[in-house]
């Protein structure tokens, strides 16, 4: 038998260029079932980890996907702001931990900008929990300081110590808040979350920049100078929404209750981790086709490789009859046949696991700095082995057709195979 | 040596039986010619007596042994212990060495590789005696031409002493000179090793070497025997 | 366009709004604290016995009760994983049109005056809680007309959605 197995690798390395596209076929194939199945989880991950260790998210009543759109990606407009009374209502509740306010409306050269307060830094969690961390610098402290994410910083090329200006409304050449320049105190670590993309300022700068402003422009006439905003009361009267934190996680739900029956104004309070799985799951569609179309074309690949095995199985009936005359037995041929459409099959896998690696090593920075998705190189998880091994067991069945026939063929042909 | 005795063959599908041979014998060391037209049956013949096809019914023994009565695997390895074979051409795996070639028998078999002593010696005594060039034996066997495979699968053949050789019409794609050449190689390892020569062909040419002359047709009594 | 906000843009039309009131769709909130697992049921009554009115008929009452009966067994309602080691803490159940709770049970949806729903409160203690990873639910086998349940969850790992159907039945995280 090992003789046998012997001479299929043999035989099979003499047919080595047939079986090398069937090969490629397969690596490519494996690869892309494995990428969909990556980036499905990776980008599921990223997305749905945006945001973690916020108990609820706070705005005006719209809707859930609205809120969770201006409030946790700063994409669209919040169509009412709250009252900063709700704010304080619902930071001073006995259940509440903590309470972070955002402001939103301005921006940098396309970036959005966000009002907070220091201890934003302090208590946004993402991914599994972890809390945000500086690159460079320190937390602003004064008016007219700003952190920045680590994308705006990279792709504008800027560090602690230069000066931005900020840009009223999201548009790219809206007016200029030119006279008020910040100073970059702190860029913070990537953290494939829309926080990369942000510019941080306090509370205070957003309304000291729209001092001297009325309905979206600055009013004629009046100016007030950077160092003259310290006398005006920039305590701000509204903002656009609220990061909550409880004390108990146990109240979530009744909070939750408490602010979307909140008397003073109408409030939306959404659980973070909630929405965005049900994000996710209305995507479920999406993904499932992807995965079907690659798992199709895994298929193809093998569909390949029986077709390539089957029809190099007539120049090989020669082959077949003298290994018979020498004493191999039927099921030795049959076995030949299987184990090298097995062997090409695994082979084709490990070059597609390894082409992904390769590909998310090469392509990770791009997929990063375009699409905002996190992709890790690591050991493949548990459904990526799954898949693997769904995909040898497929590769076991295409390679049994061959067998079967060459079993049939030389138990037919007996010596002298005719062709 | 080898006995068959009230064999009926068929080929699947087939209406006729290919062969029915009511008695058949060759001593031990015995050559023997066995002719007949195409398509009589004697390829068929062959197959039976190698243990890949099996009779509807009959004896097939061999060394005393009746293989038709034994198992696949035990008629396999049966095959590989005793008996050479020789084809009429492409004998050889292409993608092996000439050498590789050789020595194939001693891995299918322990017994021909105990046999031949030191293996890659005794594959290069053979292909020595069967007058193959040096340069030519690490060869793929596809380089070769039509004349050395047919020598290098003698060598094969003989290897590890098999009690039976079994050649089937091996010289029909030799020109004139290198078939008397072939043969009488053929027939003095044949001799040397001491083997049962079983030697199949249409050619009447050829019948003056050996010791007995067979028409398959007057041991056949099956119909099959007259068409191509 | 970041990939994430590109997702999130094109969910916009997708989501439907939370919370509503839907014939054969109830709300589960989930809360795993520490030792403790809180379930907060909401039941369209519709999916549990048929109708969401007063019961007209002793049938309709019957109905009612077995309904009540059926929620007020949480340790066959509720299946925690088992190596948690989970005991049922309290059930507390509200049908409407069942004794004097009515006022409660039948809590006003805006707009939604003919719905009437099921609340019911359960709390687990875990002698285990580190093997908790999963809660099945036999709710689907007893009310035939439920199809699915809409799940929030809050736990150690964090926030999460999920839906139960009678097909998948099994709350994990
Ligand atoms: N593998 C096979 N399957 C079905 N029928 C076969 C097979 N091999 C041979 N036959 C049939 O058996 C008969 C004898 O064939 P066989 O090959 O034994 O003849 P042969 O005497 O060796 O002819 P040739 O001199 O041309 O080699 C033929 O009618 C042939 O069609
Ligand atoms: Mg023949």
């Amino acid at each position: 038998m090992k003789a046998v197995l012997l001479l299929a690798l043999k035989s099979a390395w003499a047919r080595r260029l047939t079986l090398g596209i069937a090969l490629i076929a397969i690596a490519l194939a494996s690869a892309l079932l494995l990428a969909v199945e990556r980036v499905r989880h990776d980008a599921r991950q990223s997305f749905t980890q945006s945001i973690s260790g916020v108990d609820l998210v706070v705005g005006a009543r719209t809707g859930g996907v609205q809120l969770m759109l201006y409030a946790v990606f700063h994409s669209g407009n919040a169509t009412n702001n709250i009252r900063w009374d709700s704010f304080e209502a619902i930071a001073t509740h006995p259940a509440v931990a903590w309470a972070v306010p955002l402001s939103m409306g301005d921006s940098h050269r396309g970036y959005p900008v966000v009002g907070t307060r220091a201890d934003f830094f302090e208590h946004f969690r993402y991914a599994a929990g972890q809390p945000l961390a500086f690159a460079t610098g320190k937390p602003f402290a004064a008016v007219f300081e700003t952190v920045l994410g680590s994308e705006v910083a990279q792709s504008l090329g800027y560090r602690t110590g230069d000066r931005i200006t900020l840009t009223h409304g999201m548009a790219e050449l809206g007016a200029d808040h030119a006279d008020k320049p910040f100073a970059i105190v702190g860029v913070l670590a990537p953290t494939g979350t829309p926080v990369d993309r942000t510019v941080h300022v306090s509370l205070e700068a957003i309304t000291a920049i729209h001092l001297d402003w009325a309905g979206g422009a600055p009013l004629p006439g009046l100016n007030i100078p950077a160092e003259q905003v310290r006398k005006f009361d920039l305590q701000p009267k509204e903002i656009t929404a609220l990061l909550v934190g409880l004390k108990s996680r146990a109240d979530v739900f009744r909070l939750q209750r408490h602010i979307n029956a909140y008397k003073g104004e109408p409030l939306l309070a959404v659980l973070p981790g909630v929405a965005l799985d049900e994000l996710w799951q209305t995507l479920a569609m999406v993904e499932r086709t992807l995965f079907v179309l690659s798992a199709l074309v895994v298929l193809v690949g093998l569909a390949g490789l029986t077709a390539t095995l089957l029809a190099g199985l007539n120049e090989r009936r020669r082959e077949l009859a003298i290994l018979r005359a020498l004493g191999a037995s039927p099921q030795a041929i049959f076995l030949m046949l299987t184990v090298e459409g097995l062997l090409v099959t695994a082979l084709g896998m490990l070059a597609g696991a390894a082409l992904l690696a390769a590909g998310i090593a090469t392509l990770a920075p791009l997929a990063q700095a375009h699409f905002g998705v996190n992709l890790a190189l690591r050991p493949p998880s548990g459904s990526e082995l799954a898949l693997l091994a769904a995909i040898l067991a497929t590769g076991l069945l295409a390679s049994l057709v061959p067998g079967w026939r060459a079993w049939r063929m030389s138990l037919a042909d007996g010596l002298t195979p005719r062709n | 040596m080898i006995a068959l005795s009230d064999l009926v063959f068929r080929w699947p599908r087939q209406a006729g039986p290919c062969l029915d041979i009511a008695d058949f014998a060759l001593a031990t060391g015995e050559r023997v010619f066995l002719q007949g037209p195409s398509g009589s049956g004697k390829s068929t013949l062959l197959a039976i007596l190698g243990g890949v096809a099996v009779p509807e019914r009959g004896r097939v023994e061999l060394l005393g042994q009746d293989i038709a009565v034994l198992t696949g695997h035990r008629r396999d390895a049966f095959r590989a212990d005793h008996i050479g074979f020789i084809f009429q051409q492409f004998n050889l795996l292409p993608w092996l060495s000439a050498r590789d070639n050789v020595l194939l028998p001693c891995t299918f078999s322990a017994r021909r590789y105990a046999r031949a002593g030191n293996p890659a010696t005794e594959a290069t005594r053979l292909l020595e005696r069967l007058d193959l060039a040096v340069d030519l034996w690490d060869k793929p066997a596809a380089e070769l031409s039509v004349g050395q495979q047919q020598r290098v699968a003698a060598a094969r053949a003989l290897i590890g002493k098999p009690e039976i050789l079994i050649a089937d019409e091996p010289t029909s794609a030799l020109d004139a000179e290198r078939q008397q050449v072939f043969i009488d190689l053929l027939l003095t390892e044949a001799a040397a090793v001491g083997a049962t020569l079983l030697f199949v062909s249409h050619d009447q040419r050829l019948a003056a070497h050996f010791d007995r002359v067979l028409s398959l047709a007057d041991i056949n009594r099956a119909a099959t025997g007259s068409g191509a | 366009m970041k990939l994430p906000l590109l997702f999130a843009a094109c969910l916009f039309f997708v989501l439907p709004a939370h919370a509503q009131h839907k014939h054969g769709e109830g709300q589960l909130d989930v809360v795993i604290d520490k030792d403790s697992v809180t379930l907060g049921l909401e039941l369209p009554l519709d999916a549990t016995v048929g109708f969401e009115r007063t019961p007209k008929n002793d049938k309709e009452k019957a109905a009612l009760a077995a309904a009540d009966k059926v929620l007020k067994d949480a340790a066959t309602l509720w299946l925690p994983t088992p190596t948690a080691n989970c005991t049922v803490q309290s059930a507390q159940v509200q049908v409407p049109f069942t004794g004097g709770d009515d006022q409660h049970a039948q809590h006003q949806h805006e707009g939604a005056a003919h719905h009437a729903d099921i609340d019911a409160r359960y709390v687990f203690r875990c002698a285990n809680p580190a093997a908790l990873k999963s809660v099945e639910t036999t709710l689907f086998k007893h009310f035939k007309r439920l199809y699915r349940l809409e799940v929030q969850r809050v736990g150690p790992s964090g926030q999460g959605a999920q839906r139960l159907t009678p097909k998948a039945p099994v709350l994990s995280w």
